[in-house]
């Protein structure tokens, strides 16, 4: 996937560029408005993650020369929290998503993914992992073809884990992922325990490997390498 | 007291005292005059009649006020001034006369001559004049003190208007403000003052809002770039057990100065009015969304939720805000609550009311909606959501109580 990262925040840029870069992706970077409307005019890209904070003029501003320009690419805008303005105004401008500062990695992995199967399947695809089939469309999972029955919390709990799989994922945000924005305030993610338990016997049962490793205090991992 | 009566009370002593002091003043000379010109009067009269004597030797007799009467011998032959009364017939009263007698020898002959003037003229007279000029104190009196109303409630017609805007007025609200003009030297003095004054401190606390909204922003960049190295470095799979606890430890912490500055930036926007408040808002709606996100938290603490909440209740505000209102008290209910604890909500059109089962507080119960006034010793709470309630509510001019009784902490939020 190619990915173009407006971001002016150098330390910023830096980590979501090794990240995605680490998933073998290919980025590119803009660092302000200039660099950006050039890039967006010259080449296509399929995602675009724009900060519109930049130094010489509003992100949101780039919007219309995206979707002239760029075809099937998906816009995720990057605003402060409760700025509830820039989110209506980007949304409206097409932006299709949009995540706020401060942010987990893995949720914006998880809405890059989100969008691309969008854009580019149109929602029809499947997620495998291993014996584990996703069928984002019908929201169904199943093992080694076996319907594996799920709450809504619990798919998109298995649906997070597999779009950020061999990584650790933090306890909060996949408090922040399943239950949002109010979940910033809680001090105590042990809840979560009762989701994942429960995900975990609903695979079990059907006979499946349990790729959920706990690392410490850290989160989990997804993973089927040791 | 008003400052009309207290300046009235002075001038109307002021000027009683003078004008009780004049017309007694008054009183006494025309007396005095009035009795000057009777003695010489008398004389006068006295002289002409021991001339007419001395020529004609014809005895005067004009009761009561010339009266002659020859006498054998000379007993006073100084003048005797006096008073008397005598009976007038024609008036059929007792009038008053001043007398002057003398006992004098006149070609041989001795005689008493006595002259008289009547009282009554010179008091009317006296009496008159006085009670005209007591007549036109009085009035004098009576038109300062109406005068003095009316001009002053004219006068200080102004200043009452703009005592009024100056109660009224507000360090937060957004136009300076506008005071009315005078024409008195005194009040526009007081105006320029009063508008130097509140402009001064509308820009110094706008300034101080911008400086916590643009801090609390700024904060969230190198907040992001710790978070998303920390996220990075705990992909690390060398880490050992002791440097992935202070990895977590920094993650929690970091999580709550996010937290933190979220509340600051949150509470300064409130401040700066940036929310509208026109939005018809289902209260029910928003509080059982609320309910069904904390679900699981309930359940993490075996907490039992009881509930009554009436459907359909629409009230005037925000949706965002009403949110965070509701969010922030269940979030509360549940963090400050004991293992296998309750919590109820109660919703009808005029209010709602959350209670939970919990320990003592520790904090004064009008201080616990003060920022970092913590109830609890817990330490991960950071201690801004209830003044983000209060804020809230106060913007939304919702009246919000606290109470704790038989170990239940109440909030009461009345629309």
């Amino acid at each position: 996937m190619k990915l173009l990262i407006i971001e002016d925040e150098p330390d910023l840029l830096e980590s979501i560029v090794r990240y995605f870069e680490n998933a073998k992706h290919i980025c590119e970077h803009a660092k302000n408005y200039i660099i950006a409307e050039d890039k967006i005019a010259g080449f296509d890209y399929d995602i675009i993650i724009l900060d519109i904070t930049l130094p010489d003029g509003n992100g949101l501003n780039l919007l219309p020369s995206i979707k002239e320009s760029q075809t099937d690419c998906g816009v995720i805008i990057v605003s402060a929290k409760n700025a509830l303005d820039d989110k209506i105004a980007g949304l409206d401008l097409g932006a299709d998503d949009y995540i706020t500062k401060p942010f987990h990695l893995a949720e914006l992995n998880s809405r890059i993914n989100a969008l691309l199967r969008r854009n580019q399947f149109k929602g029809d695809n499947t997620l495998v992992f291993n014996e584990i089939e996703l069928n984002i469309k019908t929201q169904e999972a199943s093992i080694n073809k076996k319907l594996l029955v799920l709450t809504q919390k619990e798919y998109a709990l298995l649906l997070y884990f597999i779009t950020n799989k061999h990584r650790v994922i933090t306890k909060q945000s996949i408090a922040e992922h399943l239950w949002g924005d109010y979940m910033d305030m809680a001090d105590n993610f042990d809840f979560i325990y009762t989701h994942i338990r429960n995900l975990r016997k609903k695979i079990h049962e059907l006979d499946g490997e349990d790729y959920l490793k706990t690392v410490y205090g850290l989160g989990y991992k997804y993973t089927d390498h040791n | 007291m008003k400052l009309l009566k207290k300046t009235n009370r002075y001038y109307l002593l002021f000027t009683s005292i003078i004008l009780t002091l004049a017309s007694t003043l008054l009183f006494i000379t025309l007396n005095f005059v009035s009795e000057q010109q009777d003695e010489l009067n008398l004389h006068t009269r006295q002289e002409q009649v021991i001339n007419q004597i001395r020529k004609n030797g014809t005895n005067p007799y004009l009761p009561p006020y010339i009266e002659v009467k020859e006498i054998p011998k000379l007993i006073n032959s100084e003048n005797r001034l006096g008073e008397t009364h005598i009976y007038n017939p024609i008036e059929n009263e007792k009038e008053e006369y001043t007398e002057l007698i003398i006992d004098k020898k006149i070609k041989d002959k001795n005689y008493r001559i006595i002259i008289r003037n009547s009282h009554v003229d010179a008091d009317d007279y006296v009496f008159s004049i006085l009670v005209i000029i007591l007549i036109l104190f009085g009035l004098m009196l009576g038109g300062l003190a109406i005068i003095n109303s009316l001009i002053s409630s004219k006068v200080w017609s102004v200043f009452y208007v703009n005592l009024a805007k100056i109660q009224k007025f507000s360090i937060n609200q957004k136009e300076p403000i506008k005071l009315d003009d005078s024409n008195i030297l005194e009040f526009t003095e007081l105006n320029k003052a009063i508008e130097k004054l509140t402009n001064t401190t509308q820009s110094e606390f706008k300034a101080l809002k911008e400086f916590t909204e643009n801090a609390s922003h700024e904060m969230q960049t190198p907040l992001a770039i710790v978070q998303l190295n920390t996220e990075n470095l705990i992909q690390d799979v060398t880490l050992n057990e002791s440097q992935s606890k202070m990895l977590e430890k920094i993650g929690n912490a970091t999580n709550r100065m996010s937290s933190l500055t979220q509340g600051l930036l949150l509470l300064a926007k409130i401040d700066n009015q940036q929310f509208g408040i026109d939005e018809q808002v289902n209260v029910s709606d928003t509080v059982n969304t609320q309910i069904t996100f904390y679900n699981d938290l309930f359940d993490s603490k075996k907490l039992t939720f009881t509930s009554n909440i009436e459907s359909n209740i629409f009230i005037k505000g925000n949706h965002l805000l009403c949110q965070i209102l509701f969010s922030n008290l269940l979030n509360n209910a549940i963090k400050h609550n004991i293992n296998k604890g309750k919590i109820t909500v109660i919703l009808t059109p005029k209010m709602f009311k959350i209670s939970n089962t919990g320990t003592e507080p520790k904090v004064k119960t009008n201080q616990l909606f003060d920022r970092f006034k913590k109830s609890s010793s817990l330490n991960n709470s950071v201690g801004l959501g209830l003044s983000i309630v209060k804020k809230i509510s106060i913007y939304f001019d919702w009246r919000i109580s606290y109470l704790y009784e038989k170990g239940e902490h109440s909030i009461c939020v009345f629309f």
